[in-house]
């Protein structure tokens, strides 16, 4: 029985993020964050370097040139709102810090291509899955703690 | 013919990599659209969601799961099963 509720715990800690993601994506309205073309005080796709050909005509670039460049939107130009202090978002700071840092060893069109293939291999990949493990391992420790007691 | 074989493999080929790449690439711009329009929903800026998910939020979660498995791993190690100390001694003459 305990088995089972971890399985169902682990199903619900993958899925409730994409629920959430899902949700936030097709709830909000179009004019708020869903176009592409740059807005001069609110944030919108545009910021997140969207490709303007679209995910395919992307990955057919990428796989048969390597490279994308022309088909991105570029990236967020906007100041931070002074919610978090300047050390976390300033381009001096932490935030500047980690774009330059995946940025770094490479420069022209590669640099875009091996920053984007870190992006993706990161923050899609490895952080996810890792945490992935993590949780699995970890359930699966709580689930032979709970057999071991109940033995005694 | 052969050639022609050989082409269509590299085709496919190409084609199931131009797919794996997009299906990647679209999980990341779903999340990236997420932060944009959480900043939109929030009235900030991608730049300050990306901060707090990627610098607070998302590395508190994660040293929270190491922590939790390694307290689990404690917590097994003294529950193991260990022998009596009493089965290595001699049974005493009645």
């Amino acid at each position: 029985m305990t088995g089972y509720r971890h399985l169902c715990i682990f199903f619900m800690a993958i899925t409730l993020p994409c629920l959430i993601v899902c949700t936030v994506n097709a709830l909000t309205p179009v004019e708020w964050g869903g176009g592409t073309a740059r807005q001069t005080t609110q944030c919108n796709r545009a910021c997140s370097g969207y490709p303007s050909g679209g995910v395919w005509a992307t990955s057919e670039a990428l796989v048969q040139r390597g490279s994308a460049k022309k088909l991105k939107t570029g990236r967020c130009a906007h100041a931070a709102r002074a919610v978090l202090p300047a050390r976390l978002t300033a381009d001096q700071g932490l935030y500047g810090q980690t774009i330059r840092t995946l940025y770094a060893g490479a420069s022209g069109d590669g640099g875009k291509t091996i920053y984007g293939a870190l992006n993706l291999g990161l923050f899609v990949v490895f952080w996810p899955g890792f945490m992935a493990l993590l949780l699995a391992v970890g359930l699966r420790q709580r689930h032979v703690l709970r057999r071991r007691r109940g033995r005694r | 013919m052969c050639c022609d074989a050989a082409e269509g493999g590299d085709n496919l080929l190409q084609t199931l990599l131009t797919a794996i790449v997009a299906g990647l690439i679209w999980v990341y711009y779903q999340c990236a659209f997420f932060m944009a329009h959480l900043a939109a929903l929030l009235d900030v800026t991608y730049r300050d969601t990306n901060a707090v998910m990627f610098f607070i939020l998302w590395p508190t979660l994660t040293l929270g799961l190491i922590l939790w498995v390694m307290w689990n791993q404690w917590a097994l190690f003294r529950a193991q099963p260990r022998p009596e100390p009493s089965s290595n001694t001699p049974a005493a003459p009645s």
